[in-house]
């Protein structure tokens, strides 16, 4: 059974090229365009990795990330926050939240591809 | 015939997958301009940004191994950790034969698929697949960054090219900012030097004209560039007599800077020896010319004024100093011979005068005569002699800035084209200490 991955971004084109990388490398995807549905999703899915946009309607991805880890049900899935380029007060507030690691956009579609492999191949 | 909707859903899915592949392309090439940029952005030397991007060139192409080379001072260079993977005999090799060609016919990029069979290189070593871009400066190529890989590879595609090709006009353009940096730093250590120099020059010009109670005296030099050729002095010998001395040396900046130094050792030296000034320049003369750069002269004018009023003076060539007497009379101190450092026998005749209390001397260099105006219309000796003679009288300290001044007034916008010194003494008269 393909490992889940959901990926979270209210910009269609990062949605859908987020989602190609990971459906390429053999994973199934799930989508979500806010963060109430991010949570939705989340929770009833209980999805292996979750690529979560932080800047997104309804709920931010430091509100989800914050709920997710706060839930017994969700609290081990791995998540990985999206985050502009320079932006580090992000990040340090993503830690706080509970984020388990950043990525940086743009991104480098090779790094992404490889950073999936180590994640959900070879055990979170 | 019109499409069903399937092959309508076909077509469009289609072509979203190729769009979404050509922005992951996108990415990819930003992602790694990005990286690049933060990681050689804050490094300052050229070998470590070159090295850096080496290894992020080979990285992101899968290369197997690569090197950069920098074209400097007419000959390659491949930096300190600039060779990776590769026996640095076939780099050379290949730089020699292959890309030095290349980069004199100003090719920008460099592919090869079997480089052996299709250069002819005969050593197993080499790298099969084979690209290198140039590391582009204003249109000039510093170098190339180059990668290789195996037979069993796969080939250098035309989207390898392209990111190589980015990596390579990021690396030269920072490569060319820490050049840039590097220069500015070099440019502000020299001028820091320069301007310690000059400090250490001017702490050899008298400070204290105060020397003798039977003359009043006030000089100046101000050098065309931070330092000069131009020197003067002012020696008490004994009690009763003062030796005064202004010279020249052809040139500005630090060589006639040096020499000018050179000059006041001479002149320190030989003072030891004898007092008379004409034997003194013929000494300084032969001193000089032991000592000299050929095709570097040295003007001087050696002066001795005792306690009555007595003035022995020579002059090696330099511009006749002017004695503004109490009465209004100007007049040129004409005797003399030749200049320094030109000829071993040179002899320099002695000429007298007898001055009068509130006589004044004006010892000067041709960087005030030859002072140009903004129609390259020099000051003169005529002008000097002029405004000598309205001068008449007046304490040195006013006599000196008045010059200064009134040269400066005279040249306007135009810049200051040599070393100018000043150096004005005044005749006391008989009183005891």
């Amino acid at each position: 059974m393909p490992k889940k991955v959901l990926v979270c971004d209210d910009e269609p084109y990062i949605l859908e090229s987020v989602s190609y990388v990971v459906r390429e490398e053999g994973y199934n995807v799930i989508t979500a365009e806010d963060g109430g549905e991010a949570l939705r999703l989340a929770k009833a899915e209980l999805p292996d990795l979750i690529l979560l946009d932080i800047m997104m309607p309804t709920k931010n991805g430091f509100e989800v990330c914050r709920e997710l880890k706060s839930d017994p049900a969700t609290r081990g899935t791995y998540i990985v926050l999206l985050t502009a380029m320079g932006q580090e007060r992000d990040e340090q507030e993503g830690f706080q939240c509970g984020a388990d690691e950043y990525m940086t956009k743009p991104f480098s579609p090779r790094n992404l591809r490889k950073r999936l492999h180590e994640l959900l191949d070879t055990g979170l | 015939m019109t499409q069903g909707p399937q092959r309508k859903d076909e077509s469009l899915r289609q072509s979203v997958q190729s769009l979404t592949r050509e922005l992951l392309t996108v990415y990819e090439e930003l992602a790694l301009l990005y990286s690049l940029g933060a990681k050689i952005g804050w490094q300052a030397d050229e070998d470590q940004i070159a090295s850096v991007s080496l290894r992020e060139a080979m990285n992101i192409s899968s290369a197997k191994c690569g090197w950069v080379v920098l074209w400097e001072n007419e000959t390659f260079r491949v930096p300190e950790g600039c060779r990776m993977e590769i026996d640095a005999g076939i780099v050379a090799h290949m730089n020699k034969l292959l890309l030095e060609p290349l980069h004199h016919q100003g090719k920008r990029q460099v592919l090869f698929h079997r480089l052996n069979e299709e250069c002819q290189i005969d050593r197993p070593d080499v790298p099969a697949r084979f690209l290198a871009s140039c590391l582009p400066v204003a249109g000039i190529s510093r170098g190339y960054l180059c990668l290789g890989r195996h037979h069993q590879d796969p080939i250098f595609t035309s989207a390898d090219q392209k990111l190589i090709n980015a990596v390579a006009t990021l690396t030269a353009v920072e490569l060319e900012n820490a050049r840039l940096q590097r220069s500015e730093l070099e440019k502000q250590r020299l001028a820091n030097e320069l301007e310690l120099a000059r400090t250490i020059q001017q702490s050899l010009l008298p400070r204290d004209f105060c020397c003798s109670n039977f003359l009043e005296a006030a000089g100046v030099s101000e050098p065309c560039y931070e330092i000069g050729g131009d020197y003067f002095d002012l020696i008490p010998l004994g009690s009763d007599v003062c030796l005064l001395v202004i010279a020249d040396v052809a040139g500005k900046g630090p060589p006639a800077a040096l020499q000018a130094a050179m000059v006041q050792g001479i002149v320190h030296g030989v003072l030891r020896h004898s007092q008379e000034v004409s034997r003194l320049m013929g000494t300084m003369n032969k001193c000089i010319l032991a000592r000299a750069v050929e095709g570097r002269f040295i003007t001087a004018f050696l002066a001795t004024l005792d306690r009555a009023g007595r003035l022995r003076y020579t002059n090696g060539g330099h511009n006749p100093p002017i004695w503004i007497q109490k009465n209004g009379q100007v007049v040129e101190f004409s005797e003399g011979g030749l200049l320094l450092g030109f000829m071993k026998t040179a002899s320099y005749p002695e000429g007298s005068a007898q001055l009068e209390p509130g006589d004044l001397l004006l010892l000067y260099t041709d960087g005030i005569t030859d002072a140009a105006d903004e129609h390259e219309e020099t000051f003169g000796t005529h002008r000097l002699l002029d405004w000598a003679s309205q001068q008449v009288g007046r304490p040195p300290i006013e006599v000196k800035e008045n010059l200064v001044h009134t040269v400066r007034q005279f040249c306007g916008k135009s810049r200051q084209a040599d070393d100018l010194t000043v150096l004005v003494i005044q005749y006391k008269g008989l009183s005891r200490p």
